[in-house]
């Protein structure tokens, strides 16, 4: 076998093995998005529990910090965000689609209703994402073994054939 | 009886920041009413689920051709609440909501009860949007009343709709203001008093959203108020702290609903505040015909109401 055939196929394998973590990274990001819209969920409950402050100044005080891991873009301006919905709309979402037609949904009942009720919205709310949250931590071991053995079983059947 | 013409502010129709808040039908049909040549300036606009809406202008209702449905009022009700129904719900189990600018929208509907207590509000059958205007010259024969009362206060009264919180306005910004400004504290209870005044040049404190009795102690105690202005007294626990607020000698100018001032000294909390002869005065309160921002006030004494208990 050539050297050239022994460096492609090991290129294929490095090529498998980044690819296997960049996806891997994306589970994980995934992750971390969900983590950052639970603790934005139970900030806004408690804002909504102990100041019945309206949504536009919940958002515009939140921790910076907070909003980033909801995948907020840089260059968004929060004097400009005045809904859950428009917050959504200025995040990178990289969540499952599951968390994210659960957030839609919080978008659409925030505001709508009476103290009680909101906080009640809220822990249900809280409550999804939070075994959504407990569903993906305890998925992600078994997930990147998965992408990495496929990712890397893939090119190296590339290389193989290539071979 | 003295009247007091003042010129007419050029406020005729929604202010822009509400108008974004109703539906353009709405809106457009405001805009074309108050352009007819008999009609002044919008007072009012009055939204009804299923109904038609109108609007009132010196006192006359003009009924709109618009009839608004129930997702619309909802619609209506979420705008005019940032999308924050939830930080209003006090203040709509009591009837209103206070935005900015001094317009109060006054919200009814099917009220959800507990032990006699309203919790809430649902299916808004009417919302009624009051809206303010600066009438900068009136207020001013309250003003010379106030001062003539040697400590003791004086209570405006009329029927609803008059005019009662714009004197009031206007009275606290000139007792606040010119050579000899007092210091006046303003219990705004539901944030219509101090709409639109331009209160940099004024010795003016602002309790907003306090409630009206400990509103009044906190003027007269903690922020040494020459003059408390307070707006639609009449409860007994108000009276009793207004009776607080007297023995420190600080002059209560404020408004009560009643029609006439047998009405008004009838009512429990306003006949204790009388026999203990915190008002030194009392001015009835009505429209010059046709008019807006023109008044007549009626002034009776302590002594003339006495005698009508």
């Amino acid at each position: 076998m050539s050297l050239y055939k022994v460096l492609g196929a090991l290129l294929l394998l490095f090529g498998g093995v980044l690819c296997g973590r960049a996806l891997c990274r994306r589970a994980e990001a995934g992750l971390l998005q969900t983590e950052g819209f639970v603790a934005l969920l139970k900030y806004i409950r408690n804002q909504i529990d102990c100041y019945l402050m309206p949504v536009d100044r919940i958002l515009a005080g939140c921790d910076p910090g907070i909003l980033m891991a909801c995948g907020l873009v840089a260059d968004a301006d929060l004097r400009e965000i005045k809904s859950f919905s428009e917050l959504l709309d200025c995040c990178e979402l990289c969540v499952s689609e599951a968390t994210a037609e659960l957030l839609r949904k919080f978008a659409g009942e925030l505001g709508t209703s009476y103290r009680d009720m909101q906080l009640k919205i809220c822990d249900y709310y809280i409550g999804k994402l939070s075994a959504e949250r407990d569903r993906l931590q305890a998925e992600l071991p078994a997930r990147r073994k998965m992408i990495m053995t496929i990712c890397i079983c893939a090119f190296a059947g590339v290389a193989l054939i290539m071979i | 009886m003295r009247t007091v013409i003042i010129n007419r502010e050029e406020e005729r129709t929604i202010p822009a920041f509400l108008e974004k808040m109703l539906p353009f039908r709405l809106t457009d049909a405001v805009r074309k009413a108050a352009e007819q040549p008999d009609v002044g300036i919008i007072e009012e606009v009055r939204l009804r689920r299923g109904r038609c809406a109108s609007v009132t202008t010196g006192g006359r209702n003009i009924i709109l051709d618009v009839v608004l449905g129930g997702e619309e009022m909802e619609g209506v009700l979420n705008r005019l609440c940032g999308g924050s129904l939830y930080a209003f719900s006090d203040t709509i189990c009591r009837g209103y909501i206070t935005l900015s600018g001094g317009v109060r929208a006054g919200i009814c509907g099917r009220a959800a009860t507990s032990s006699g207590k309203i919790i809430g509000v649902s299916e808004v059958s009417s919302i009624v949007l009051r809206l303010p205007h600066r009438a900068p010259e009136v207020g001013e024969e309250l003003c010379r009343l106030i001062k003539s009362m040697g400590g003791r206060g004086v209570l405006v009264y009329s029927p609803p709709g008059v005019g009662k919180t714009t004197v009031l306005r206007g009275a606290a910004a000139k007792l606040a203001s010119g050579s000899c400004p007092l210091r006046v504290a303003v219990v705004d209870t539901r944030g219509e008093l101090c709409a639109g005044l331009d209160m940099a040049m004024m010795t003016i404190d602002i309790l907003s959203g306090y409630p009206r009795g400990e509103g009044i102690e906190i003027a007269a105690r903690t922020l040494g108020a020459q003059v408390i202005v307070c707006d639609e007294i009449g409860d007994t626990g108000e009276a009793e702290a207004i009776m607080r607020v007297h023995n420190c000698g600080v002059p209560l100018l404020a408004s009560a609903h009643a029609a006439s001032l047998d009405e008004l000294i009838k009512k429990p909390g306003i006949l204790t505040l009388h026999k203990s002869r915190c008002f030194g005065a009392y001015a009835g309160l009505s429209r010059v015909s046709g008019r807006l921002f023109a008044y007549n006030y009626e002034i009776s004494g302590w002594e003339a109401a006495n005698e009508l208990i």
